[in-house]
C-alpha cells in the first residue's frame, strides 16, 4: 500500500546504498517537508499517519534510509535526497529519533540549506543508559527475537498508549514489529552518536518535540537540545518514544503550525502549550 | 397581557447541552438577563428524549462533557443515557440556571423587527422579546418517521426510538426495528432477549467497530477526584485519539483500509462466514456514514428469535410489514429507528429575519452560516449545532463549546455597542461557505457512494458536517471579531484553517 496516492516513488544511490524517497511534488514545485525516520524504521513505519496529514497542506518527501556503516553515511543519504529533489526551494526538515540526530547534522553542516528544523524524540550525544539498552538489544537479537519484540514494544510506547490496548491488540502490536535489514548497523551507529559539537551551527528556526514518558530517548535529551540550539522552541507531549504513532494528530498540528507560522509568532526559547485543545 | 415577557437581553431556545452550556457561560460573564425556552418539561435535549433500552453515548464520557465541568464520577468509559441526563440536570442546577428556564415553552415563531431592533419570540407559554435570539435546539432533535405506505393502518403499536414508551411491555411481542443506525445498534441487543421475535429491517449495513467500554473502578474515580490532572490527561488522550480517527476516515487509502479492515475483522470475529455475514457487510466506503461502535449488535442476530431482513419494505398493513418479495411479516410493534431531521432543520421554519424572510427559505438550497453561527438577514441571531457542525469522529460538546465562545463574545459586543446590532455581511457568509465547500471536495462523504444525512440532497452540498479536524473547528470558528462581520474588509479567507484530504498542489 502506498504511503500516499500522490507520492512519486524514486531512489538515489549514495555511497553504494540505495535510498528510496516518496515525493508528493517535484523539484522546484513547492517547499517540501522532508521526513527522516528513526532506527530500523521507514517512512511508512514512522510517518504512516503524519505523512498524509501533512500532505493535505504541504509538499511532503518521505525517505527510507539505505544501509550505511556510519552516521556520516546516513547524513549523506539525506543530503543527497534533498539535493536531488529540490532546486532552491526552502526545506523544512523533520527528524525522528535517530533521524533527529541526522537532521541536526544536515542542518548544522549546510551542504544543503535547511529553512526549518523539527526534532522529534531526538538526542545529541548517546549516554551510558542508552548504551546499556543497546547491549541488551544485541543480545536478544542474537538469542530471542520474540523476547526482543516484547522488549522493544515496551520501550517504544508510553504507558498510557500500552494501557489502552486490549491484550489481543497488545500482542498484535508486539507481533507487528519487524527487524529491517539495516537495523543492526543502525543500532551500532546509535552507540556513538555525537552531534553535540555541531549544535551551535544550527541556525535554522527549530522546533523540538519531546515525549514526556519516552524510555528510549528520555525527554532530558530534548530539553538539552532546546538548551543547546539557540533558535529553538520546545513542545512536550505525553507520549513515549513512539510519538508519531501515539499522537499523530498532535504531532501533525505542531509541525504544521511551526512550518507555516510559528517562527514568526513564537520566539526562540518559547515553551509551547500542548495541553490546550 | 400577562403572557408578555421581557424585554430580555437574550432568549435561548433549547435546554440541552448547547443551551445549558451557553447559559453557564453567560452567567459566569455576569450576563444574567436571559431566559431559556424549553419545549419539554425537563432539561437534557437529546439525552432526555432518547431513553430507549441501551441508550448510551459512543464518544467517551470524559470527553463528552463540558470543559468547565469535568466529572470524576462517570461510571463507564461510555456512560449510559440516564447518567448523561443527570449530568446535564446537575449542570443546570449547580450553575443556577434552573430558575432561568421556562419549561413547556415551545418556540412557535421568532421574528426580527427592524424598527426597534428586537426579536419577538412567540412560544406555547407566551410571548418574549429580546435583543438577541439564540437557537440551541440541536440538529438531532426532531424524529424522522419513515414514509412507508399504510403505516397509519397498522393495528399494533408504532413509535420512534426517540419517543420510546417505557410503560409498554415488549415481552412476548413480535417486534420490528426499522433502521440500522446508531440508535438501532443499541436497541437491538437490548430488547432481543426480551421479545418473542425481533425482525430488523436494514436498508444498508453499517460499519461497526469494537466498543471498548468498561466500568471505572472506585479507585480510578477517587483518583480523578484527588488528582484532577489525571482526569484532564485522560480527556486529552481521548481527544487526540479521536483526531487521529478523522484522518483515517478520509483521503488516504492506506489509512481508510486500516479502519475498514478493523471493522470487517470485528464482524468476522462475531459472525461466521455465510449469508448472515454477507448481509451485515457494507457495500460502500467506510466513513461515508457514521461508523458505529458495538460489541453486542452482531451477536444478537445469532439468537434464534432475531432475524435480519434486507428485502425492501413495500407497505405496512394492519397485521404487519410487507416486503418486496411479497412476504408478510406479522407484528405487534414497529419501532422506527430512522433518525432525525438533520438537513432541513425544523427551527428554520420558525425563524423570520429582516423583511420577514424565513430562515428555511434562505436555506432552501442548503444551510450555511458564517463561522457556523451567523446568517446574513438575521441580525442578533446565532445558531448552535447548525450548519457544518457534525463531526464523524469527535465530541459534539466540544463543537458546541467552540461556538459558544464565539457567541458569548458576540452577545457582549451587541449589548455594549451603541448600535446594539450585529449582522454578518452576505459576502462574508458566502466566502466562508465557499471555503467550507472547497474543504468538502474529494471527501468520503461526497464521493464514498452512500446516502447519508451529512449531504443535502437539494444541492449535494455537505451541510451538516465539519470536513476537517475538531481542533480546526475551534481555531476557525471560536474567535469573534466584530470587524470581520462587515463587508468593508477583504479578510474573507478563513485564517488558520488546515483542510486535510485535499490533494496538495
Amino acid at each position: 500500500m502506498k504511503i500516499h496516492p500522490d507520492a512519486v516513488r524514486g531512489s538515489v544511490g549514495v555511497g553504494g546504498a540505495e535510498v528510496t524517497y516518496y515525493d508528493t511534488g517535484r523539484p522546484g514545485a513547492g517547499s517540501p517537508v522532508v521526513l527522516v525516520h528513526g532506527t530500523g524504521g521507514s517512512a511508512m513505519a514512522h510517518f504512516r499517519t503524519v505523512f498524509p496529514m501533512l500532505a493535505a497542506r504541504h509538499r511532503v518527501i518521505g525517505l527510507d534510509l539505505g544501509r550505511a556503516e556510519t552516521f556520516e553515511g546516513l547524513v549523506s543519504q539525506v543530503e543527497e535526497v534533498i539535493a536531488v529533489r529540490t532546486f532552491a526551494e526552502p526545506v523544512a526538515l523533520v527528524g525522528y529519533s535517530l533521524g533527529a540526530a541526522i537532521a541536526t547534522a544536515v542542518a548544522a553542516r549546510r551542504a544543503v540549506t535547511i529553512d526549518k528544523l523539527v526534532l522529534i524524540c531526538g538526542w545529541a550525544k548517546t549516554d551510558s543508559v542508552q548504551r546499556a539498552r543497546y547491549g541488551l538489544w544485541h543480545r536478544l537479537y542474537a538469542e530471542d527475537h520474540d523476547a526482543l519484540k516484547i522488549f522493544s514494544t515496551l520501550m517504544s510506547f508510553g504507558q498510557t498508549y500500552l494501557d489502552a490496548r486490549t491484550p489481543t491488540d497488545l500482542r498484535a502490536l508486539i507481533d507487528a514489529r519487524t527487524f529491517s535489514p539495516g537495523i543492526v548497523e543502525q543500532m551500532r551507529i546509535n552507540e556513538n552518536v555525537d552531534v553535540s559539537g555541531e549544535l551551535e551551527y544550527v541556525v535554522s528556526p527549530t522546533l523540538i518535540i519531546g515525549g514526556a514518558s519516552d524510555q528510549m530517548v528520555p525527554i532530558k535529551h530534548s530539553r538539552l537540545l532546546f538548551g543547546a540550539i539557540e533558535n529553538s522552541r520546545f513542545a512536550e507531549i505525553p507520549t513515549g518514544h513512539a510519538a508519531t504513532t501515539e499522537r499523530p494528530a498532535q504531532v501533525f498540528k505542531l509541525i504544521d503550525d511551526f512550518v507555516r507560522e510559528l517562527p514568526h509568532t513564537t520566539p526562540a526559547g518559547a515553551v509551547l502549550d500542548t495541553a490546550a485543545f | 397581557m400577562s403572557n408578555q415577557h421581557g424585554p430580555y437581553d437574550v432568549v435561548i431556545a433549547g435546554a440541552g447541552f448547547a443551551g445549558i452550556g451557553l447559559a453557564t457561560k453567560l452567567r459566569r460573564e455576569g450576563l444574567n438577563n436571559f431566559v431559556i425556552l424549553e419545549r419539554a418539561d425537563d432539561v437534557g435535549g437529546t439525552w432526555r428524549d432518547n431513553h430507549y433500552p441501551g441508550a448510551a453515548c459512543d464518544v467517551p464520557s470524559h470527553l463528552y462533557s463540558f470543559a468547565h465541568r469535568p466529572n470524576p464520577d462517570w461510571s463507564h468509559i461510555f456512560a449510559p443515557q440516564k447518567e448523561i441526563l443527570e449530568y446535564i440536570r446537575a449542570s443546570a442546577r449547580e450553575e443556577q440556571i434552573d430558575d432561568r428556564i421556562e419549561f413547556n415553552a415551545e418556540v412557535l415563531s421568532a421574528e426580527w423587527s427592524d424598527l426597534d431592533s428586537v426579536w419577538t419570540i412567540i412560544s406555547s407559554a407566551g410571548t418574549y422579546t429580546a435583543r438577541v435570539f439564540i437557537s440551541a435546539v440541536g440538529h438531532l432533535s426532531d424524529p424522522k418517521m419513515p414514509a412507508i405506505q399504510g403505516i397509519e393502518s397498522f393495528a399494533g403499536k408504532v413509535f420512534h426510538s426517540a419517543n420510546w414508551d417505557d410503560d409498554y411491555e415488549l415481552a412476548g411481542k413480535r417486534v420490528a426495528v426499522i433502521g440500522t443506525g446508531a440508535s438501532s445498534v443499541q436497541i437491538v441487543p437490548s430488547i432481543a432477549p426480551v421479545v418473542e421475535q425481533l425482525t430488523v429491517f436494514q436498508r444498508s449495513a453499517p460499519y461497526i467497530t469494537a466498543r471498548p467500554d468498561r466500568e471505572y473502578t472506585t479507585a480510578e474515580k477517587r483518583m480523578f477526584h484527588r488528582l484532577p490532572e489525571t482526569l484532564a490527561a485522560q480527556r486529552r488522550d481521548m481527544f487526540w485519539a479521536n483526531e487521529e480517527r478523522y484522518a483515517q476516515r478520509r483521503g488516504t487509502p492506506s489509512l481508510v483500509q486500516a479502519v475498514q479492515s478493523a471493522a470487517l475483522n470485528h464482524l468476522a470475529s462475531q459472525i461466521p462466514a455465510g449469508p448472515l455475514r454477507d448481509k451485515l457487510t457494507p457495500d460502500y466506503t467506510i466513513g461515508c456514514k457514521r461508523i458505529l461502535k458495538s460489541d453486542d449488535y452482531f451477536p444478537a442476530f445469532l439468537q434464534a428469535n432475531v432475524s435480519l431482513e434486507t428485502t425492501p419494505i413495500v407497505e405496512v398493513v394492519g397485521s404487519g410489514i410487507r416486503t418486496a418479495d411479497g412476504a408478510l411479516h406479522e407484528l405487534d410493534v414497529i419501532v422506527a429507528s430512522t433518525g432525525f431531521e438533520a438537513v432541513d432543520l425544523p427551527i428554520a421554519h420558525r425563524v423570520y429575519g429582516r423583511g420577514r424572510e424565513l430562515l428555511a427559505e434562505r436555506w432552501n438550497m442548503g444551510m450555511q452560516a458564517y463561522a457556523t453561527v451567523a446568517v446574513n438577514g438575521f441580525p442578533n441571531f446565532w445558531i448552535i449545532n447548525g450548519p457544518n457542525t457534525g463531526l464523524g469522529h469527535n465530541s459534539s460538546v466540544y463543537v458546541a463549546e467552540a461556538q459558544i465562545e464565539h457567541i458569548v463574545e458576540a452577545i457582549s459586543h451587541v449589548l455594549e455597542s451603541a448600535a446594539g446590532m450585529l449582522e454578518v455581511a452576505r459576502a462574508v457568509e458566502d466566502a466562508y461557505s465557499a471555503q467550507v465547500d472547497s474543504m468538502s471536495q474529494g471527501t468520503v462523504w461526497l464521493d464514498g457512494g452512500c446516502r447519508s444525512w451529512y449531504v443535502d440532497a437539494r444541492s449535494n452540498r455537505l451541510t451538516t458536517i465539519w470536513p476537517d479536524f475538531a481542533f480546526s473547528f475551534r481555531e476557525v470558528n471560536s474567535p469573534f471579531d466584530a470587524e470581520r462581520y462587515g463587508d468593508d474588509n477583504s479578510m474573507h479567507e478563513i485564517e488558520g484553517i488546515r483542510p486535510i484530504g485535499q490533494l496538495a498542489q
